[in-house]
């Protein structure tokens, strides 16, 4: 694991991390109706359910 | 969780063998859900979406459907085996079979199902199965990852549904 990945991985990093996208495919859905867009607001939706359920185990 | 390099890495691999069943399974049925009009996907996605931020506020504790049976981890796990572990990821990759604190899935499901293109599913798919094991590498990195987890949830579940709202939303309009 390195130095970098480890902070990463806290619960707070990942959701923090996972909210940038976001914002990243919203200013690009607002500016753009680019393809890239939407594949990256479908992975961004799969990734969000998937670590939304992480005190499930 | 369980610590061998093995069993990890096949934990790993069933999870995304798991969460690609289950997102080839959504595009299956796209095949025929998604000849519905799409002005109905679109009051379906919204209503699951409200639904899931409203829960994220605390404003109600709805669940929409899930088949509540944790994976028998005793059984699967105390084997220690590479088998057991892919096949404790294929069941939690799958998601068909876990307990579902947040009905954001729900969402990630009516857009695949109801809005998207034919690979919808299988992208969608496979990043739940990451999402998933990004939550499992940072239990192996955190030995007190469950603790964080717990004392920032209401935070952290905010964070993600307002992520998932902002995504469901660019598949929606763009």
């Amino acid at each position: 694991m390195t130095a970098l990945g480890r902070p990463l991985l806290r619960p707070g990093s990942v959701a923090a991390v996972l909210a940038c996208v976001a914002a990243l495919v919203g200013i690009g859905a607002a500016t753009t109706s680019s393809d890239l867009v939407v594949l990256l607001g479908y992975a961004l939706l799969g990734a969000t359910a998937g670590y939304s359920l992480s005190g499930s185990i | 969780m369980w610590r061998g390099r093995v069993p990890r890495e096949a934990f790993a691999l069933g999870l995304l063998l798991g969460g690609l069943v289950t997102g080839l399974l959504l595009t299956l049925l796209s095949a025929f859900v998604g000849l519905l009009p799409r002005p109905v996907g679109l009051v379906v996605v919204a209503a699951l979406l409200v639904l899931s931020v409203t829960q994220a506020l605390g404003l109600h504790d709805i669940r929409l459907p899930h088949r509540a049976q944790v994976v028998p981890q005793e059984q699967v796990l105390g084997q220690a085996s590479a088998s057991g572990a892919l096949q404790f990821g294929f069941e939690m990759g799958t998601g068909l079979r876990t307990h579902m604190p947040s009905n954001l899935p729900y969402v990630a499901l009516a857009c695949s199902l109801l809005l998207g293109p034919w690979w919808a599913g299988l992208l969608a798919g496979a990043a739940f199965a990451l999402g998933r094991l990004v939550m499992a590498a940072g239990r192996w990195a955190h030995e007190d990852w469950d603790v964080a987890w717990t004392d920032a949830y209401r935070r952290n579940i905010l964070l993600l549904n307002l992520g998932g709202a902002v995504a469901a939303g660019a598949v929606a309009l763009v």
